[in-house]
């Protein structure tokens, strides 16, 4: 499934009268099993334009389309990981999981099964029973990632997914990502704001910058994987990404790598 | 069992040994000198007299004939209270016009108590059971209303969101996200509709409405078997503990065990 984001815009009301222009003239396309990393600091607008491929949010003007159809409203699709996670805390780390292939009907064998399968991947064996109130953050947000793929999606969108992991499960489950779409290439929307990680994973790196949220340029990854982060071309890369944002952007304090 | 439970039981128990020592102190001495005990025994009978009372009043079938009746009593004004408050609570969250429609009532009918009804319940279905459940659901619908209102208000939106994305419709979307979040707030509002209930029933009983544990109170009193309106008393508190422990505890344990996180 393609997906192409043409001259999107959206403002936010904040206050009154007075708004807050979110989104800049945005445009850019994903490929059909390409796997593209919106990378850029807090605030920019990543989220927003994750939301509107998940359609859940919709722009003030151009539009989104997956393979030619606009986007209006959530399908399955388009699996997303939401930031904030939204497990449903009521239900057990394997009933979350299984919400998904519930809806659309899939065999009760094949839910344990995909269950089995993606709690393993995830490294949650053993908490198929828990509550998320029971789960640290970064457990529960490795439940967000097993839920989406279990309901074998075409399209994965991703906000910040290893976010509250440490350098090492993080490192593993980029590993686990790269592996799977390697198996099965599916089109991927990877946000993030740590540029080796969108070295690491990315065909092509969308850098925006913030304030309004711009796309500054799209920098592609040439490397065959698995990539090493100590390669000479990747530091390459990756210095090359770090410099858009010397140029534009003079409080590059506030951008964390 | 822990040294702290069985501590709370011992201190518990100690405690109730020295109320009813004193009780009985008390209704013997003639409220320790200051009547004469012949009158402070009718005043105040003492807790062997009352455990008679039970007992009398249990084998002769008086105690269970009158709670019955008020039990039936609410079971009816309360049940027809969710029946009527759930779908009202429902349609004032999720439509803007039935709010419109229904909030300036809730607001000004809701802080009224439900006893203020009885001589108007009077009036208008005269001494029975009518004028009971009249106002029982009166008086506990609103928690109910207010509550399934509040509920539906406060599912995360994210969480619809989350099953929408993986492909619920409106009426999985009901089921599966927006029922159990509101079900602690439906048990809250029973717990307190619940209440009022009794509150009320007790009330419309002791004025007039014929039968059942209010109505038990004031004969009592009129009779002057006092220890009959102390067992009925008893036995309202027993009630209220049994329900509580046996019905809303394990509820409120079951459906928002997941908010402890937050809540507590
Ligand atoms: N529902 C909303 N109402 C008002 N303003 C919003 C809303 N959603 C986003 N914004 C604003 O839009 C801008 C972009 O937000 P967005 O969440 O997309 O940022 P982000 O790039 O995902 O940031 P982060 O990396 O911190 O998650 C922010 O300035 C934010 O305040
Ligand atoms: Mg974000």
């Amino acid at each position: 499934m393609e997906l192409v984001f043409s001259n999107i815009a959206k403002s936010f009301k904040r206050g009154a009268k007075d708004r807050v222009v979110a989104l800049d003239d945005i445009s850019f396309s994903v490929a059909e099993g390409e796997l593209v990393c919106l990378l850029g600091p807090s605030g920019c607008g990543k989220s927003t334009l994750l939301k509107m491929a998940a359609g859940f949010e919709f722009p003030d003007t151009g539009s989104v389309t997956a393979d030619g159809k606009p986007v209006c409203k959530p399908h399955p699709d388009r699996g997303m990981v939401f930031q904030d996670y939204a497990l449903f805390p009521w239900l057990t780390v394997e009933e979350n999981i299984a919400f998904g292939p519930e809806m659309n009907g899939t065999d009760r064998r094949e839910i344990r099964e995909r269950i089995r399968r993606f709690i393993t991947l995830v490294g949650l064996t053993g908490f198929e029973k828990a509550h998320p109130h029971q789960l640290s953050g970064g457990m529960k947000q490795r439940v967000g990632i097993a839920r989406m793929l279990a309901m074998s999606p075409k399209v994965l969108l991703m906000d910040e997914p290893f976010g509250a992991l440490d350098a090492f499960t993080r490192m593993e489950m980029q590993e686990e990502l790269t592996n799977l779409w390697q198996a099965a290439p599916f089109t991927t929307v990877f946000v993030t704001h740590d540029v080796e990680e969108a070295v690491y994973l990315a065909d092509r790196i969308a850098v925006m910058t913030s304030r309004p949220g711009k796309l500054k340029t799209i920098v592609p990854v040439p490397l065959s994987r698995p990539r090493v982060r100590t390669d000479h071309d990747f530091v390459q890369i990756r210095n090359h990404v770090l410099k858009q944002y010397e140029r534009t952007q003079p409080s590059a304090a506030e951008y964390s790598i | 069992m822990t040294y702290n439970g069985l501590l709370r039981y011992i201190q518990g128990g100690i405690g109730l040994v020295l109320f009813l020592a004193l009780w009985h102190v008390a209704s013997t001495t003639g409220l320790f000198g200051r009547i004469d005990p012949e009158y402070s025994l009718l005043l105040l009978p003492t807790p062997e007299t009352v455990l008679k009372a039970i007992v009398e009043t249990f084998q002769d079938g008086t105690l269970w004939g009158n709670v019955s009746v008020s039990i039936i009593r609410v079971a009816i004004g309360f049940g027809l209270a969710v029946l009527i408050g759930i779908p009202l609570g429902l349609g004032m969250a999720l439509s803007p016009s039935c709010n419109n429609f229904a909030e300036p009532f809730v607001r000004i009918f809701s802080p009224i108590p439900g006893i203020a009804w009885v001589p108007l319940a009077i009036l208008w279905f005269g001494l029975g059971d009518k004028a009971a459940i009249f106002i029982i659901t009166l008086g506990s619908i609103f928690p109910i209303v207010i509550n399934t209102v509040q509920g539906v208000r406060d599912v995360d939106a994210h969480l619809v969101d989350a099953a929408r994305m993986m492909g619920a419709g409106h009426l999985q979307v009901l089921r599966r996200v927006m029922l159990p979040s509101v079900i602690p707030y439906l048990v809250t509002g029973f717990r307190i509709g619940l209440g009022f209930a009794w509150r009320v029933v007790i009330a419309a009983e002791m004025v007039g409405v014929p039968k059942g544990i209010g109505y038990m109170l004031g004969v009592g009193r009129s009779t002057g078997r006092t220890d009959i309106t102390i067992v009925t008393m008893v036995t309202l508190g027993v009630l209220m503990l049994v329900v509580e422990e046996l019905v809303f505890a394990p509820l409120e344990n079951r459906t928002r065990f997941w908010r402890r996180s937050v809540a507590v």
